[in-house]
């Protein structure tokens, strides 16, 4: 039988304790609440299509964003509503024209090519991440976020509605479709 | 892609969807539906791949250098002063561009506002009338030297003036239409619509629509009474049609000097060479002689603004203050009023 995907069982209480903190301006706090999550904003932000010279800013904005809302917080659980800040950080970042050229342009010339030199079987797998960083890059950015966000993240749906502010109907919707148009992107592009 | 009725099953089940129940049911199921079994795996597999797509880690390093860059600037905009956001900034910058336009357009409106016209009028000459066009600007002067003639005037706009220069007198236009009979002075003024503003003797009296004014009959008695030559204004009431019925008065036109124009003139004109040469003493000596011996003359009015001019320029500001209240009382809608105005303050 096939392992089926469980949300990540996250201990809430500390962020939750952390996130009070910042409210009250304790920076100690936010840099622990970086330590704790900064690597998920960043991957978030990678497979959502942010490019590697932009990440590290992107990063750093989502947290200032915690530290300006942190006294707004409605006491959901802070991964969700951290990766949902991250989403929402990304859809900003998207919107800039200027980044959106040079993310156009980054991929043009950023061609994903399997190192020469590798084994067969790496090969092949190289190949295979590439055909599926590929079809992800055809999905639109609403169902890539939520792609992203339950299958890779493994946020439970309804946080996920909660962080982008859409019906957790929605969120399936959008999965549905999502895993559709992969397989079929992928189904495509074998060789 | 799939036939079996279940198939939307995997998929929930991935996601968690399911109850315990049909949890249970569907994995029964994939156990007999090879449909579900690929469906199921179809959709695993894509779990793999997507968690396994690389994402180049941080080292650690960097990670702290990252994480000092976040309090750093975080307690930058802790400490530093509320400053209004980009958006808030362009809406001020905005807000502020459409200020300076509307002060530069009002500016322009106001530019364009001074070139006012030349009041539009005509002229119908009832009894051979003799008169001439002594201004055209804005504010314009008619001058009736004899006989009769109907003054027709559009309506005024701010800024424009009509007024009809008479031998003794004038006559200021606030309305439309009216008669004037001159024979040597100022006979008769019939108002048959709108307000004029007729000003002889140093006096100013409103006609309205359907009133006359005409030069009453001196006494008998008094043949050599400087008084007796001062016109007084008689209103009468008549119906606008009726125009020139007044009876007219042969001893009136006989009143006034032929020279006296000459005399006014050589005395207004001495007292404006003073003026002009700066003598201000004598201007506003010469200045009151004028008005005292030619109480007629329209330019009365000017010798009065002119004295307080003298009076202010020879640094008596209370005495220039007096005058300009009196040409004020006097001329209330005269030409220098707004001038007046200043230095009476």
């Amino acid at each position: 039988m096939l392992a089926r995907s469980h949300p990540k069982k996250v201990v809430e209480t500390d962020d939750l304790a952390l996130v009070a903190r910042i409210a009250t301006g304790d920076l100690e706090a936010l840099g622990e609440l970086f330590d704790l999550h900064a690597r998920s904003v960043r991957a978030l932000a990678r497979r959502l299509g942010v490019s590697a010279s932009d990440v590290d800013d992107l990063v750093q904005l989502v947290f200032l964003d915690v530290l300006k809302v942190a006294n707004r917080h409605d006491g959901r659980p802070v991964r969700p509503w951290i990766l949902g800040m991250t989403a929402v950080a990304v859809r900003r970042h998207r919107r800039s024209l200027t980044r959106w050229v040079a993310n156009i342009a980054g991929r043009v010339f950023e061609a994903r090519r399997p190192l020469p030199g590798t084994a067969d079987d790496a090969l092949e797998r190289e190949q295979e991440l590439v055909r599926f960083q590929n079809a992800l890059d055809k999905l639109s950015p609403k169902k890539r976020e939520v792609f992203v966000m339950v299958v890779v993240e493994e946020l439970r749906g309804e946080d996920v509605a909660a962080a982008l502010g859409i019906p957790v109907a929605t969120v399936w919707t959008r999965l549905h479709h999502a895993r559709k148009e992969l397989r079929v992107a992928l189904e495509e592009e074998v060789p | 892609m799939t036939r079996c009725d279940r198939a939307w099953q995997a998929e929930a089940l991935e996601d968690g969807r399911l109850g315990a129940e049909h949890e249970a049911s569907f994995e029964r199921h994939l156990a007999s539906c090879a449909e579900c079994r690929a469906e199921r795996r179809a959709i695993v597999e894509l779990r793999r791949k997507a968690r396994e797509m690389p994402v180049p880690q941080t080292p650690a390093l960097v990670q702290l250098r990252q994480r000092e860059r976040l309090l750093a600037r975080a307690n930058r905009k802790m400490i530093a002063p509320v400053r209004p956001s980009r958006l808030a900034a362009l809406l001020v910058a905005i807000a502020a561009l459409c200020v300076v336009i509307a002060v530069r357009h009002r500016g322009r409106a106001k530019v364009a506002s001074t070139a006012i016209a030349a009041p539009t009028y005509r002229v119908v000459d009832v009894a051979s009338a003799d008169w001439h066009v002594v201004d055209s600007s804005p504010s314009t002067r008619v001058a009736l030297h004899a006989g009769t003639a109907r003054f027709e005037v559009d309506h005024l706009r701010a800024g424009q003036r009509f007024v009809v220069v008479l031998p003794d007198g004038e006559i200021e236009v606030r309305g439309t239409g009216f008669v004037v009979r001159v024979a040597g002075s100022t006979e008769e003024v019939s108002v048959d619509s709108g307000i004029v503003a007729l000003r002889i003797g140093g006096s100013e009296t409103l006609l309205s629509a359907g009133m006359r004014w005409s030069r009453p009959l001196p006494p008998v008695t008094s043949t050599s009474s400087p008084a007796s030559a001062m016109p007084t204004p008689v209103l009468a009431t008549v119906a606008s049609s009726v125009i020139a019925t007044a009876p007219l008065l042969a001893t009136a036109k006989a009143a006034p000097s032929t020279k006296e124009p000459v005399a006014s003139g050589s005395d207004f004109g001495a007292a404006m060479k003073s003026f002009a040469s700066a003598d201000y003493a004598a201007a506003d000596t010469a200045f009151a002689d004028f008005a005292t011996r030619h109480p007629g003359d329209a330019r009365v009015e000017d010798a009065l603004f002119l004295r307080a001019v003298c009076a202010s320029r020879l640094g008596n500001n209370e005495g220039a203050r007096a005058r300009a209240r009196e040409y004020l009382a006097r001329y209330p809608q005269g030409f220098r009023v707004a001038d007046a105005r200043r230095l009476a303050e």
